[in-house]
């Protein structure tokens, strides 16, 4: 019952972040509640190992279970024209939206590696452990899902992001970056 | 420090609310055993499989399945051979069909995943295609040794084993003999002759269970009590299709009967009398001149012969009556009358269990016959196949020992698990290269 109950406050402590980055991964809230749940899911059975550092265990399940399911579904999918989430909320801005439109045309592995890299500030080297491919890969996929936010979202400042070393994050230490909320 | 883009990542999932954890603990651990209990039985199912496959591509048996054939049709085989030690029988491959003859060889049989045991068992060569098969007849309640070795015979048409069943072991060991069976060689059916007063039968020591000359009815003598005495056994008929006994002689005074034949009904010799009861009411006594040893009427009732030591004599016969006995002179030294090949010629004992003769009635001549192979001490003959030409006996084919197809199911899982292990790392590689 011990680790139940370290589970479920882990949960509710932590909960927030994970479901941010889940969102973003996915694009939808219901999607990320889902895909969330599914790695909460999955992590019961290994806590007593990941005790330590459960966080890290959920996101890395998150990101590759995001992709795997993509993969599932792709062919069963519709192309609609309108995002789900694209209608405007009264309090979003037209940033927001074409941001969030532009993530949505990312490949699954692309818009991975942009959260993790930019919202969850991760390394090349951490990124590519938690998607479970090479660093190369890893660069290739930021490179060309930068190339395409530049031009889907023509105000978004990604050169200055680059310059200022997230390029470089593969030196970086974790202590020395922003942790997210 | 935090960029443009993360800072704008951060202001599109501002408003995201948290994620509540009720039942999530419960639901994970229910996975985790479920997907567990699925591994376990997708393991077992891949072993059975692989198994499976293996022993479908296995040995089978080369002879052709018996089918419904005509009485009268099939032959003996002028060589005798016994199955391969470690062949299947008959619950593996199917009733043999009408058997030409049985006997017992020697068989070996796997005992859990490396053990053995070894034993006689019964075995019949087919009258049709000359395959031979052990025969898987429950003769006493060890499943491990099926057909084990029991007092037993074979009808005149070769389609009837008849046997004693025992529980426990037979012949001792704590096994008591609990009634016969009778094992149809072309359905594979055991229909059991069980009698309701005689729970454990003391049979007869003397006494071969023998079937009629139409094969309808098995002969047995028996002391229906536990204490034998020498006034106490009775000679019963078993109707071989509905398994009910009808009590031919009753228990009273010392009498020691040998079995003969007739076409109808059963018959038995005792003294100098020969007794044919057709069980519709009818019975014959037959008085000789002489100590029956062995009587037999031919099969179509036509001639009646018997042997008094080493001496055949026969007669004419119409409806169990006979006419004028003689003796038949020949070099045949006869023991005991086992069949006819036609109206005028009887088929006696030979000096050894492998000759026969063949002795005309009209004028005593003999015509030997040979069975040549692995011929069994216990051979039981299908005595209507004496009308019939002997045709050559067919070999069997060689049986492995079926602890060498599990070595190769051994290695087809490790092959299987290498494979997968390989499909598995293969899919990771590819994943991870994107």
């Amino acid at each position: 019952m011990d680790e139940q109950a370290d589970f479920e406050e882990f949960v509710a402590a932590r909960s927030a972040a994970l479901l941010r980055t889940a969102r973003l991964l996915t694009g939808q809230l219901a999607d990320a509640e889902d895909l969330l749940q599914r790695a909460l899911i999955k992590t019961v059975p290994a806590w007593s190992r990941i005790h330590g550092d459960p966080e890290a265990y959920v996101r890395t399940i998150m990101a590759r279970e995001n992709i795997s399911r993509w993969r599932s579904r792709r062919w069963r999918e519709v192309t609609v024209e309108r995002l789900p989430e694209a209608a405007a909320r009264p309090d979003q801005s037209d940033r927001d939206l074409s941001l969030r439109a532009a993530l949505a045309t990312l490949a699954p592995r692309q818009r991975a590696v942009i959260v993790l890299r930019y919202f969850e500030d991760l390394t090349e080297v951490e990124t590519a452990r938690m998607l479970g491919i090479a660093v190369g890969t890893v660069k290739s996929q930021h490179r060309d899902a930068l190339a395409r936010l530049r031009l889907l979202v023509p105000d978004l400042d990604t050169d200055h992001d680059t310059d200022h070393g997230i390029d470089h994050g593969t030196e970086q230490s974790r202590d020395a970056r922003t942790v997210a909320p | 420090m935090r960029t443009e883009l993360g800072r704008r990542l951060d202001e599109l999932v501002s408003d995201t609310p948290s994620l509540p954890s009720a039942g999530l603990w419960d639901r994970g651990r229910r996975r985790h055993r479920a997907r567990q209990a699925a591994g376990a039985a997708a393991v077992v199912l891949a072993l059975a499989a692989i198994v499976g496959g293996i022993h479908t591509v296995g040995p089978q048996p080369h002879e052709a399945q018996p089918v419904q054939v005509p009485k009268g049709t099939g032959h003996f085989p002028k060589t005798v051979y016994a199955p391969s030690p470690w062949s299947g029988g008959s619950a593996r491959y199917g009733a043999p069909g009408p058997l030409a003859m049985f006997g017992y060889a020697d068989r070996n049989r796997r005992t859990g995943l490396t053990g053995e045991v070894q034993y006689s068992s019964m075995y019949g060569i087919s009258a049709i295609t000359g395959a031979v098969r052990f025969l898987d007849i429950p003769t006493t309640n060890e499943t491990r040794r099926p057909g084990a070795v029991v007092v037993s015979a074979l009808s005149p048409d070769g389609r009837k084993v008849g046997f004693e069943r025992y529980a426990g072991a037979s012949g001792g060991n704590g096994g008591h003999m609990v009634g016969w069976g009778v094992y149809d060689t072309v359905t594979g059916n055991v229909t059991d002759l069980t009698d309701p007063h005689a729970a454990r039968p003391v049979p007869e020591a003397g006494w071969p269970i023998a079937f009629s000359g139409n094969s309808q009815y098995l002969l047995t003598e028996y002391t229906p009590k536990a204490v034998r005495t020498s006034r106490s056994h009775e000679l019963v008929a078993w109707n071989v299709d509905s398994g009910k006994p009808m009590v031919i002689e009753p228990a009273r005074f010392y009498w020691d009967p040998n079995p003969s034949t007739s076409p109808d009904g059963v018959s038995w010799v005792q003294g100098k009398l020969v007794h044919v009861d057709l069980l519709n009411g009818r019975r014959f006594v037959l008085a000789v001149d002489h100590q029956v040893s062995s009587a037999s009427y031919s099969p179509d009732g036509r001639q009646f012969a018997y042997v008094d030591g080493s001496h055949l004599y026969a007669a004419p016969a119409n409806d169990y009556g006979v006419g004028n006995l003689h003796e038949v002179v020949t070099k045949a030294k006869p023991n005991e009358i086992i069949g006819w090949r036609d109206d005028t010629h009887v088929v006696v004992t030979g000096p050894t269990d492998t000759d026969y003769r063949i002795v005309d009635l009209a004028d005593g001549s003999v015509q030997s016959v040979r069975f040549a192979g692995q011929v069994p001490v216990s051979l039981q003959l299908a005595s209507s196949l004496w009308a019939n030409d002997l045709v050559a006996g067919t070999r069997p084919p060689h049986a492995e020992d079926p602890r060498h197809e599990r070595r190769w199911t051994e290695v087809a899982v490790v092959a299987a698990a290498a494979l997968m292990a390989l499909l598995i790392v293969a899919v990771r590689r590819r994943r991870r290269r994107g």
